[in-house]
């Protein structure tokens, strides 16, 4: 008994004391606050102070590609080859974020506190804070004085990432070019081809359906990306406005009319011509369906390739059954993607200098040729070789570059160009215009109206 | 009508174990299915036992670090959390001062403040005092979230002690301390256990705030590598839910263990009426 | 009763520092700047009431979002905690089975969020899912509702993701039913009454406190409940399982607008001291024994 009560006055005391220690903190911590900058700098000069006596500058730097994600691998390598390039000089400190949505929130958390790491992706709406809060650094001017660098970023992923005023804060890590896979043997056995044009591609839906096949691999829940690819190919291959609406970023409304018309048809799609689990399915629900060889059609990019050689996924054999097209009216989903940028515009010179260097080596020749080989992410230029085994060992990614040649009408995605307010409206009234409970008209508005409270 | 009594008992009982035991057999039959068979349903396991997964779960997240990190933070902030709530809620119990009403509202707190808003303004304390990144971070904000849930519990429990006992004590001799650590805590037992149960579950399955306010991998609990399996477009369930197993085993462990308390806590207890 | 200042202030100290350590901060800023238009890289200005009236007459997400919240703090702190305190009184009688069901009604508390998250999804999914293909079995005719999304179904469905696990509510009053001593049962024995009787009229009545506790800390987790309905239905369809703290959290993370995000949070810790106060009083939980 008596062990155990002073056991516990140890414990009440140890307790006290933390909290005590604690509780001092906390009180000192609003004066600390406007004497941060000051001592952030302190930290600075004995950075650089460290960095005479040779010891390497750590950056930071961090990153969703971790566990299950496709790019891990790749991710994985290319920062270990930096960190061994540059060793003793300069070296990569990783935070790791598993899924993209703890990976955006806890960059929101360092945005607003201008914490933000070294380099990081920008992706959904991440560079525009990094931008408000003042730590984005304007790449142009290194852009220019790098020609190497250059060759391998290229104009067209530059100029996809330059604002109005010229300045561009962020580096595409990769081209996409997403288009859609279809099962073969269906559309063999429903006596149809890849349609070429949105007529076509409903009646022949009706087709399948009519052979006993489920059309489509549609999802609404997260962020309804396999259904909103569909959406984004009809908008963009409507005419030149629907063409213009889905290259624009932030467009002004939603309410336009190719995106009613577009509405429209997914509700058709998602009532007839999908599976009975679409609505309020994850992407996981969808892509399984396919691979497991119950639906005609998903739309996806090439990074689902491995998916369709992996046993555990999909069914034995399932890879050269799997066919990739262009949307109907020659339509590709062709875009870059938002890209890293640099958040080093109250840090020093020296630190900024390794940051820009990791970033470099992140955006260049060598990190895109890891991601190509090891994930199936396609270079920004032309300038990264694509060699022809890989072409013969990665059929689909082979055909989707190919695809990319003849395609009439490319455009980007809804989840680059639109608030991620938009993109959630999608997950919460989708099942609504499934259920006839709402009309395109009146998603179109609320889409409207999410986009307009997030300017 | 004892019979008609008997028979409600048994069919009330039986629902109840069986909408609970189903989860938990479903979560653990999925950690030997392959991603394929997850998502379609059914019963069989087509690819045998998948037991693969639990080598992908090992491989792809750094569990055995997060581990090592969630027994220490559970814990301190188990043992913390009930120190500090005990002792809070014996003085509120049993003595009379002017601040209560301000005391209980104060432990109340942790209970209706949204989380949301919790994030940002524990990242800039834990930033400013230099605890961002550490585990004694983690240690103290769960101490603090579990405040209210252990108070009230406490509050209420030392509420059915007689008062007599101590009384004993005290005319016996014996000082405030004393009386409160050899009268009022062994009385206590099954509240504590089953304080604790609740206060080490909170340690044991919080993501948030644990990816909030650490950076480095080796500074990680448990619940952020159960989301190291589900990226956007190649989440791996199997691997999910046997890292789910692996995590959750621990948890119902100390739950056994710690309702043993509470049932030898009869022998000490039987006190009340 | 004892009142020895030093000990007084000793016992509460840590707790009080702990208070002014983790909660003090976020509530002074949380009240501070809802009144302001509080956003990422933009001036801080002073605007009055205006988040609070924004959202009670342009949000009708927020209105929904209140509604729900309330309706499941009300089921909440009724069902499901007279399903937990059934299971104690039934399980109190010590029985073969006494322990053993104790600890699996326990077991859905353990399972953390990401793989509950999951589970609901897949047992629920309308093609696949165990329920259904339970009920197609039953029935002998393929069923294959949306459970989650069907707009009359989903915010039942959702409830009932948490309405009967109260393994909580069940440990608290079983600890508590332990301190009850044996004679208290052996003298209503004697006096000749049913067990029921004796729940009734002794039990319960003793557990007055801790099952106030109960209705408390459930209450009080429907202002808290977020990631399964983030994982299940996203709020959707509509804003149909739309409630509080899902509100706050899109506001914050979605909107990034923090000064409106915090006038909802004050909104929710008003719903939650409103509720505190009738529980509190319900069960007289202020007065002494």
């Amino acid at each position: 008994m008596k062990r155990r009560v002073s056991k516990l006055i140890a414990l009440a005391l140890a307790v006290t004391t933390t909290a005590v220690f604690a509780g001092c903190g906390s009180t000192a911590s609003t004066e600390v606050k406007d004497e941060a900058p000051a001592t952030e700098a302190t930290a600075e000069t004995e950075e650089v102070a460290a960095d005479t006596a040779s010891e390497p500058i750590e950056i930071s730097y961090a990153t969703f590609m971790v566990g299950t994600h496709a790019s891990a691998a790749a991710e994985t390598e290319v920062i270990e080859a930096f960190n061994k390039q540059y060793e003793g000089k300069i070296k990569v400190v990783v935070e790791e974020l598993p899924t993209d949505d703890a990976f955006v929130e806890k960059m929101e958390v360092l945005a607003s506190s201008k914490s933000l790491p070294d380099v990081l992706i920008g992706k959904n709406g991440i560079r525009e804070l990094a931008i408000a809060n003042g730590q984005a650094v304007d790449l142009k001017p290194y852009l220019d004085e790098d020609a190497e660098w250059m060759k391998y970023v290229g104009e067209g992923a530059m100029n996809y990432n330059m604002t109005d005023d010229g300045k561009v804060y962020s580096i595409s890590n990769q081209r996409q070019n997403v288009g859609y896979f279809y099962n073969k043997e269906m559309f063999e056995a429903a006596g149809i081809e890849p349609a070429k044009t949105w007529d076509e591609f409903m009646t022949n839906c009706q087709t399948l359906k009519d052979a006993g096949f489920t059309p489509l691999a549609l999802m609404t829940g997260e962020n309804a990306w396999t259904t909103n690819l569909w959406l984004a190919a009809m908008v963009g291959t409507a005419n030149d406005d629907g063409n213009k609406f889905m290259n624009t970023s932030y467009p002004d409304t939603y309410n336009t009319p190719e995106f009613i018309d577009a509405l429209g048809k997914i509700q058709v799609m998602l009532k007839d011509y999908t599976t009975a689990d679409a609505i309020g399915a994850i992407y996981s629900n969808a892509a399984n369906n396919f691979e497991q060889g119950q639906v005609a059609m998903i739309a996806n990019g090439p990074w689902m390739c491995p998916d369709f050689s992996d046993e555990t996924k999909s069914v034995a054999g399932f890879a050269d059954k799997v066919g990739v097209a262009l949307y109907p009216n020659d339509g590709l989903i062709s875009q870059f993607e938002v890209g890293y940028i640099l958040c080093t515009a109250d840090k020093s010179e020296a630190e900024q200098q390794a940051a820009l260097e990791f970033l470099k080596f992140k955006t260049g020749a060598y990190a895109q040729g890891v991601f190509l080989e090891k994930a199936g992410v396609l270079p920004l230029t032309d300038n990264v070789e694509i060699t022809d085994e890989y072409k013969a060992a990665n059929p689909l990614i082979a055909k989707t570059i190919e695809l990319a040649g003849q395609a009439k009408y490319t455009f980007g995605t809804l989840d680059n160009n639109a608030y991620p307010a938009v993109i959630e409206e999608f997950a919460k009234w989708y099942p609504s215009l499934a259920y006839d409970e709402i009309t395109a008209e009146d998603l179109a508005s609320y889409l409207s109206a999410a986009n307009d409270a997030s300017k | 009508m004892k019979y008609l009594g008997k028979l409600f008992v048994g069919i009330f009982l039986s629902i109840i174990v069986i909408i609970s035991l189903v989860p938990f057999l479903w979560v653990f039959a999925s950690s030997f299915r392959t991603n394929g068979e997850i998502l379609s349903g059914g019963f069989g396991f087509a690819h045998g036992l998948y037991v693969q997964n639990y080598s992908t779960a090992f491989k792809l997240a750094p569990l055995v670090a997060f581990y090592k990190n969630s027994i220490i933070v559970a814990i301190l902030a188990t043992v913390f959390n009930i120190a500090v709530c005990t002792m809070a809620a014996y003085v509120v119990v049993r003595c009379s001062f002017k601040a209560k009403g301000l005391i209980t509202a104060m432990f109340s707190i942790g209970l209706i403040i949204p989380s949301a808003a919790l994030i940002q303004p524990l990242y800039n304390t834990m930033m400013n005092t230099g605890l961002y990144n550490t585990l004694t971070a983690l240690v103290l904000v769960y101490t603090a979230l579990g405040m209210p849930t252990t108070f009230y519990i406490m509050v209420s429990y030392i509420r059915t002690i007689p008062y007599t006992l101590e009384e004993a004590a005290y005319i016996d001799g014996s000082g405030f301390v004393r009386t409160f650590a050899t009268i009022v805590l062994p009385l206590t037992r099954p509240a504590f256990a089953t304080a604790g149960v609740i206060q080490f579950l909170l340690a044991w399955n919080e993501f948030q705030l644990a990816l909030t306010l650490t950076g480095d991998t080796s500074k990680r609990t448990l619940p952020i590598a159960l989301y190291y399996f589900k990226s956007a477009f190649a989440s791996d369930y199997g691997a999910m839910f046997a890292a789910t197993v692996v995590v959750v085993v621990p948890s119902i462990i100390v739950f056994i263990l710690l309702q043993k308390q509470v049932i030898s806590g009869l022998a000490a207890g039987s006190v009340k009426g | 009763m004892k009142n020895n200042r030093k000990w007084i202030v000793l016992f509460l100290l840590p707790g009080i520092l702990l208070f002014a350590f983790i909660f003090l901060a976020t509530l002074v800023i949380l009240f501070g700047s809802s009144f302001t238009d509080w956003t990422i890289g933009k001036e801080l200005s002073f605007v009055g009431l205006k988040n609070y009236i924004n959202i009670f007459t342009e949000d009708a997400g927020f209105i929904t979002a209140i509604k729900n919240t309330f309706i499941w703090i009300l089921l909440q702190s009724t069902i499901h905690v007279v399903i937990g305190v059934t299971v104690a009184l039934m399980l109190s009688r010590k029985r073969w089975y006494s322990n053993a069901v104790r600890t699996i009604f326990f077991i859905p508390n353990v399972i953390s969020s990401a793989a509950l998250g999951m589970l609901f999804l897949c047992t629920m999914n309308p093609q696949y899912g165990l329920l259904n293909q339970l009920i197609s079995k039953i029935t002998g005719e393929p069923c294959t509702t949306n459970w989650f999304l069907g707009s009359n179904s989903a915010f039942w469905t959702v409830t009932m993701t948490w309405l009967p696990y109260a393994g909580l509510v069940t440990i608290l009053v079983m600890a508590e039913m332990s301190s009850i001593s044996e004679d208290v049962y052996e003298a209503a024995k004697i006096d000749g009454a049913t067990p029921l009787q004796t729940d009734f009229h002794i039990v319960l009545p003793l557990m007055r406190n801790i099952i106030g506790t109960c209705v408390v800390l459930a209450a009080t987790s429907m202002l808290q409940k977020l990631d399964i309905i983030m994982m299940t239905t996203s709020g959707g369809p509509g804003n149909k399982t739309m409630n509080l703290p899902m509100y706050v959290y899109e506001t914050v993370f979605t909107y990034k607008k923090f000064g409106k995000a915090n006038a909802e949070g004050i909104v929710l810790i008003a719903v939650g001291i409103v509720c505190l106060k009738v529980i509190r009083k319900a069960f007289k939980m202020d007065e002494e024994d």
